[in-house]
């Protein structure tokens, strides 16, 4: 509990003094109390330039467990998003985000959110997590592309 | 001099004409200029081939972040205090940057280096607390003029001085705040005149014979004491009708109507200086009556405090003082002196070198007096005496106790005098129970910021919730890398007259407690993005620099020091980047 505070005490601080341009990451304000949770971090991911997802801006919610960060943190998209790794509950699928994969306690929150930007602009097709944009990658790429771009109009342009 | 090729300057403030006696690198010209500036130039005129770049601004500014600490090899503190220097001294240790910090009371000249893990920091040592006077000698039985120069800025405060600040002399300011805010000042200044210097004065010679009629068991043991301490001065009560009192003959000013405050005035020139004072406060001032603040460079003020410290005097039978000697200490006006601030700066050069040169068990801490024929007081070798349990430079995380009065206690108040004033932190932000409440600094939103600040007049517990389910409030300040605990606790028993604060804060784990290692594994810190060096490694072949007062160390020029006493925290530094 103690390890956890502390550790997302000092990512809040390494978060303020440098991290990556066009990105969001802080602690969800309580409108009651004007506090912020630590355990929980309203984000906005950038389109990576030069790709599908360029020119939107995407809503994540970043949820951290009390064994953070022996465990990973838990990434929702809200409103959830049309990508081949993206539950359709909103939770981000990303190798580095599994505790039995690649997640490591050092990963810090930019890197988590630089990760997750890579995979909007490249899927992966091996571990689905949706089935439409899934098959829809695998077979009709075209549609896929326009419907990527129609996401960063509609969903994308919010913030 | 040294071979220093690159410096960077950093300092806030601006040349006043008081400052050319010793500060070598200004001239007449230069005067209201600011002396980050005037001092690179005057060094770059003499050393063309020097790299140097000043800064105007308060080093405790977020635009001085630890990136800008890290582009140095060394940094020279010329701080006037203390507030200021405990910033730098925990920046310095947080980044593993050498300091050298060095100070001068008039003869008296120090410096010292500062490098984690091999010598103390700043703060390993305590620093003495301000000395303050007993309450009852500045209230009944003053025997020095500063005891009557203190009590003068406490009437001044009383009378035209902000309500909400701590005052012994509580009971004259209620008696005449009616007759302050009337405006009439003839009123007031006999009002007050009589009570203070004559009414006063009398009561007190009437304890003091109360004694001999009564005997001491019908006394109270305070009483005693200062019946004690008065048998032995002689009290001279002042009746202000005895004197002239018109203020359309001044007598104390010469002919172009400066005051004579470099000669000893009769006490009836004292007296019609009271009641001119007054008179000025109340017409001048005008609504800032009742938030006014002692300055000795305004000379309205200065003259009420003359005026009244003198008339005190002789209530009690001090030697009276000259307008300029009141005036050195009510502003607690320490002299500067340019050899000793030479000397401070050639030992701060010495110092460096050895820094530079690797040979720091070499470092020494030394205390020196320019007048005296065997200079050096004290040099200590200073690499033996780290303080393992020092809250900056150890690890070792401390824990506060704050009790305090959940009915007034505000957030402001946790943050400008627990945090700020107690602590030295400069930006905290404040997390309890996983919620952070409280953060500062320039890279937040402007909204954010708003609405911290929008919290800042709330109650900690009424209106905040704060330490109703956990109780330990986490600081951590955004600039310095320092960190602590507050356990909290709410009482409705904070005894005012004994902490007039309003507040009991109390150090609990002084670093006994190391953390348990398990902890200090977990704590790893993200990667750092591979293409930025890391504070660690230290590049061999460019030996950097940063100087606190480049002028003490080209030995031009020194910083007016004020007493660690009673500094204000005007926050000024200066340094510089050095290159060899």
């Amino acid at each position: 509990m103690d390890i956890t505070r502390e550790r997302l005490i000092q990512e809040r601080k390494n978060w303020r003094k440098e991290h990556p341009h066009g990105f969001i990451a802080k602690p969800c304000k309580d409108p009651k109390t004007g506090s912020s949770d630590l355990y929980e971090w309203d984000c906005l991911i950038p389109g990576k330039k030069g790709s599908d997802w360029e020119g939107g801006n995407f809503r994540l919610i970043i949820q951290f467990p009390e064994e953070y960060p022996n465990k990973p943190p838990k990434c929702v998209f809200k409103p959830v998003l049309f990508h081949p790794n993206i539950y359709p509950s909103g939770t981000v699928c990303l190798s580095i985000l599994n505790e039995d994969e690649d997640w490591k306690p050092s990963i810090s929150i930019a890197q988590i959110l630089l990760g997750i930007q890579e995979l909007l602009a490249n899927p992966n097709p091996s571990s689905p997590a949706q089935a439409d944009p899934y098959l829809m990658l695998t077979t009709k790429k075209k549609d896929y592309v326009q419907k990527v771009r129609e996401q960063v109009r509609t969903i994308g342009k919010k913030f | 001099m040294t071979g220093f090729k690159q410096i960077e300057v950093v300092d806030m403030d601006t040349i006043d004409i008081s400052n050319l006696n010793r500060q070598f690198l200004f001239t007449r010209e230069d005067v209201g200029k600011h002396k980050s500036e005037c001092a690179a130039k005057a060094i770059k005129r003499r050393f063309p081939a020097l790299n140097i770049k000043h800064y105007v601004g308060n080093i405790k500014d977020g635009r001085f972040d630890s990136d800008f600490f890290k582009s140095f090899d060394l940094i020279y503190n010329a701080l006037d205090n203390i507030d200021a220097r405990k910033h730098v001294n925990r920046v310095c240790i947080s980044l593993n940057r050498p300091l050298i910090d060095g100070g001068s009371t008039g003869y008296i000249g120090t410096t010292v280096s500062i490098l984690k893990d091999k010598t103390p920091c700043y703060e390993c040592i305590p620093k003495p607390t301000p000395k303050q006077f007993p309450v009852c000698t500045i209230r009944a039985t003053p025997d020095k003029m500063i005891h009557c120069i203190v009590w003068a800025k406490y009437l001044l405060n009383a009378l035209f001085g902000d309500q909400g600040e701590v005052n012994f002399l509580e009971d004259i300011r209620e008696e005449l705040s009616e007759v302050v805010k009337n405006g009439d000042y003839k009123a007031l200044a006999t009002k007050v005149f009589t009570k203070v210097f004559d009414e006063e004065i009398h009561s007190q010679l009437e304890l003091r014979n109360k004694k001999q009629e009564y005997g001491k068991s019908e006394l109270k043991e305070e009483e005693i004491k200062v019946i004690e301490m008065l048998r032995k001065k002689e009290l001279q009560p002042l009746d202000s009708t005895v004197f002239n009192t018109n203020p359309e003959e001044i007598k104390y000013e010469d002919k172009e109507g400066n005051r004579k405050d470099t000669e000893i005035w009769d006490i009836s020139l004292y007296v019609q200086l009271f009641y001119k004072s007054i008179e000025s406060i109340l017409t001048k001032y005008g609504d800032k009556v009742g938030h006014i603040e002692f300055d000795k460079d305004d000379e309205i003020l200065l003259g009420f405090i003359i005026a009244c410290s003198n008339l005190r005097a002789y209530n009690y039978n001090i030697a009276k003082e000259t307008g300029f000697k009141i005036k050195e200490m009510a502003g607690n006006i320490i002299p500067a002196i340019s050899s000793t601030n030479g000397i401070v700066a050639g030992m701060e050069v010495i110092e460096g070198l050895k820094i530079l040169s690797g040979q720091t068990s070499k470092l020494k801490a030394v205390t020196f007096s320019s007048k005296n024929a065997d200079r050096v007081i004290t040099s200590s070798d200073i690499t033996q005496e780290i303080n393992k349990n020092c809250q900056i430079c150890s690890n070792v995380k401390p824990l506060y106790k704050l009790t305090v009065d959940e009915e007034t206690f505000k957030l402001q108040d946790l943050i400008e005098k627990v945090l700020k004033k107690d602590l030295s932190i400069s930006s905290p932000t404040l997390e309890c129970g996983g919620k952070i409440f409280f953060e500062t600094g320039d890279d937040l939103d402007e909204d954010e910021i708003e609405e911290y600040e929008h919290k800042l007049p709330k109650l900690l517990k009424g209106d905040l919730n704060v330490g109703d389910k956990y109780n330990k409030i986490r600081v951590d300040d955004f600039l310095q890398d320092f960190t602590c605990d507050i356990e909290l606790h709410y009482s409705k028993v904070v005894n005012k007259d004994e902490n007039p604060q309003g507040y009991i804060f109390e150090i609990v784990v002084e670093g006994s407690q190391k953390q348990n290692p398990s902890k200090e594994e977990a704590k790893i810190v993200p990667e750092q993005d591979k293409s930025e060096p890391t504070y660690t490694c230290v590049d061999q072949n460019s030996d950097d620099v940063i100087i606190a007062d480049p002028a003490d160390i080209c030995q031009k020029t020194a910083v007016k020091r004020k007493s660690d006493e009673l500094e204000e925290i005007d926050h000024q530094a200066k340094r510089s980047k050095i290159t060899i």
